[in-house]
């Protein structure tokens, strides 16, 4: 009962010097909020308005058609071709980044079924983009071909064997019809404030202490070890809870974006997962001596697993040897459960395999955390 | 006249400070070097390897033809269905499956449509799946005749390797953490411990302190810099096309402009915390996020892409791929170029009206 007294006026402590700054409600909540919002804006790896630009050395009605066909859909932005440049050099003035030459006879060719060449040219400077604007001009030509072939009579089609041309592919996008990216991002931006806020605030207030010489006078006061770092872990604890609803709330209001799945599980997972980065918190604030150094420490930290927690490209992407490193990321694994439940609504059993290991490293982090903090202040 | 032994001085004072805390050192050089090497190896937009269930009601020789076309791509691999008749949904719930096809019985005798079900939960990858199941299908009609053959030619980058895109991004984002966030955290740690006051009362100029000051992170910016290049075409043969001095010019007025940034924090900030917030938030995360280092701008909402345009490292990221590149000459690139010296000039004056040595 006592020991439960003790913790409480901790708590009490902790929370009057938190709430004392107003700097740090700022960092708390309108920081992460502006985050939010900027990312979810700002973070898309969609490609869209991609400057184009045909060079049409054919000029009938075919190759006109095929032009017109990319202007739909806002994933392209067609511009005039400029008479006294070449597709290269349009390339490198940064005039566009496609240029698709359509030959002379296009038109001719397509109609007698010798299959005119279409040469497409991309600036590969952005490696991703230019896979994907590939791919959406492999996808639209398609596209056009076959609504062609579809629209030819049948006669055409018998006489030249092209039953083929006339397979239909009805697409159906699950859980995301509309295909936000909006939809991927913001959970993601949600698990990385969680671990941001949880780890880096824990470790910095320890460091506090220790750099002003208070944490010498919290040990010597009556209060055991474990009783001070919980006083000091419950609130960011409490906190980092707090702003995941703020985050929610927002994602309802300008993304429009609600939790398909339960909202215990995710707050239960969350808390699981919250054992890992208050424990990395400890483990940084035990090992540096100033708050400079927490900081870039933890930054050190969260960006080495933001890039590997498949926030940005899916870890299946990446090489073997990558994706092992990626296994022991704490941060992936919360990531895909985030998405799973807000996104897809899945079950706590179609989770299980991400609780299991949540778990084990909560456990694990926390565990060698309290023995460093025990043996090290 | 600023006195060159004093500048001396200062700098070496500074060089001491930064120094003697070498494990921030040691993260401001592995830092972007790690993270070269995760951009260089892992960053691949390119899917392969989705799991695809395929429900062949049909059992014909088309349906097998075409069962078989999905599964020689590398962008898919067939899975068994294993669970009987299990819904697309609960496969894609459990990750068992990320697309599913469902070929109708009597497939191109009778019927002619497919079902594709995807797992938009990851729009990118839905939508790539997508085309190329679409690219895939329409290959199939095209065997015959009468298609048209895509001839993609990618230039400047053939392989799409994204170490060529992010080699320049890494250069503006460290120019910017060491020149910027560095210098203003550093003098406003002068300030908060006192020691400006006795710096300020010695005879060095207020001129000579500035100069001093930042010229040691000038030095370590550029050094920083030049291993990322150096490593990024050691190790992912990034190409330097254009010219090394035109490139130097332009890396001068973008340090310039850091500096600027980095100096009028420090004249707002008090404290080292405020300092490093404050830092973060107007040059680092613009830096990242809102200059096309790694996010396509004109995949923003339009007002985003109205705030780039006073972001510094979107004009030197297109200056310095340019040069790099595509071999750009000052000429292709004045544009940038000009908007550049006009902002760091811009910045340059009112730094140097805001910033004055005094206390309190």
């Amino acid at each position: 009962m006592r020991a439960l007294g003790v913790i409480r006026s901790f708590l009490i402590k902790e929370f009057r010097q938190i709430l004392r700054s107003r700097e740090m409600l700022v960092v708390l909540f309108a920081l992460p909020a502006i985050q939010l919002l900027l990312m979810g804006f700002a973070v898309t790896n969609e490609v869209k308005n991609l400057s184009l630009c045909f060079f049409d050395y054919d000029r009938s009605s075919l190759s006109r058609a095929l032009a017109a066909s990319f202007q739909t859909g806002g994933r392209f932005r067609v511009l005039p071709a400029p008479p006294d440049a070449g597709p290269e050099e349009l390339l490198a003035n940064w005039y566009c980044k496609v240029v698709i030459v359509i030959p002379r006879g296009f038109e001719r060719d397509f109609n007698t079924g010798r299959q005119p060449g279409l040469q497409v040219i991309s600036d590969g400077i952005d490696g991703n983009t230019a896979a994907l604007a590939n791919s959406y001009i492999g996808g639209t030509l398609a596209d056009f071909v076959q609504k062609r072939m579809q629209s030819r009579d049948t006669a055409f089609l018998k006489a030249r064997n092209q039953e083929a041309g006339k397979i239909n592919l009805i697409t159906r996008m699950s859980f995301n019809p509309d295909l936000k990216s909006s939809a991927g991002i913001i959970p993601g931006i949600m698990a990385v404030l969680v671990t941001v806020t949880s780890m880096l605030l824990s470790a910095i207030s320890l460091v506090k202490e220790k750099e002003l010489g208070t944490l010498e006078q919290l040990l010597v006061t009556p209060a055991k070890k474990q009783q001070i770092l919980a006083g000091k872990l419950i609130p960011y604890l409490l906190l980092t809870l707090a702003q995941m609803q703020v985050a929610l709330l927002l994602a309802r209001l300008f993304f429009w974006i609600q939790i398909a799945g339960s909202y215990t599980e995710l707050m239960l997972f969350s808390l699981v997962y919250l054992f890992t980065t208050l424990g990395l918190g400890i483990l940084i604030s035990t090992r540096v001596a100033s708050q400079q150094e927490a900081m870039f420490f933890s930054w050190f930290v969260m960006v080495v697993s933001i890039l590997l927690s498949g926030f940005f490209v899916p870890i299946r992407n990446m090489p073997a040897g990558i994706r092992l490193i990626a296994f022991f990321n704490p941060l992936s694994h919360y990531m895909t459960v985030l998405r799973e439940i807000v996104v897809k609504g899945s079950s706590l059993m179609q989770l299980s395999r991400e609780l299991i290991i949540l778990s084990v490293s909560g456990l694990v982090i926390f565990g060698i955390s309290i023995a460093s903090f025990r043996k090290r202040v | 006249m600023p006195d060159l032994k004093r500048i001396k001085a200062m700098a070496q004072k500074e060089l001491f400070h930064i120094l003697r805390d070498p494990r921030t050192l040691v993260i401001l050089f592995l830092m972007p070097l790690l993270q070269l090497i995760i951009f260089g190896y892992a960053m691949n937009m390119e899917i392969r390897d989705v799991p695809l269930v395929i429900a062949d009601y049909s059992g014909n020789s088309a349906s097998k033809e075409l069962i078989r076309v999905f599964s020689n791509t590398r962008y898919f691999v067939v899975v068994p269905q294993a669970e009987g008749s299990l819904e697309p949904e609960t496969l894609f719930r459990n990750r068992s499956a990320q697309a599913s096809l469902v070929i109708p019985p009597g497939f191109m005798e009778s019927r002619f449509d497919l079902l594709l079900q995807i797992d938009a939960g990851d729009q990118n990858t839905a939508q790539m799946v997508q085309s190329y199941a679409t690219a895939i299908v329409a290959s199939l009609g095209a065997k015959l005749s009468a298609g048209i053959d895509l001839r993609p030619v990618v230039i400047f980058n053939p392989d799409l390797k994204s170490s060529f895109f992010f080699v320049p991004g890494l250069i503006a984002m460290i120019l910017v953490m060491i020149c910027a966030l560095l210098t203003s955290i550093s003098i406003s740690r002068e300030k908060e411990l006192g020691t400006m006051e006795q710096i300020l009362v010695s005879p060095v100029s207020a001129t000579e302190i500035l100069l001093g000051k930042v010229l040691p992170y000038i030095a370590l910016g550029l050094m920083d810099a030049l291993l990322i290049l150096g490593v990024g075409m050691l190790l992912f043969q990034v190409p330097f096309r254009g010219d090394f001095t035109v490139f130097l010019g332009f890396t001068f007025l973008y340090v310039l402009t850091a500096l600027c940034i980095g100096l009028m924090v420090s004249t707002i900030a008090k404290t080292q915390q405020a300092a490093m917030m404050m830092a973060l938030a107007i040059t680092l995360l613009p830096t990242i996020l809102l200059s096309g280092f790694m996010f396509p701008i004109a995949s923003m909402p339009p007002l985003l892409q109205k705030i780039t345009y006073i972001v510094p490292a979107r004009y030197y990221l297109q200056i310095i791929r340019g040069i790099m590149l595509k071999g750009n000459s000052i000429a292709q690139l004045y544009q940038s170029g000009l908007t550049l010296a006009g902002m760091s000039l811009l910045l340059l004056v009112v730094a140097a009206r805001r910033f004055k040595l005094r206390l309190g």
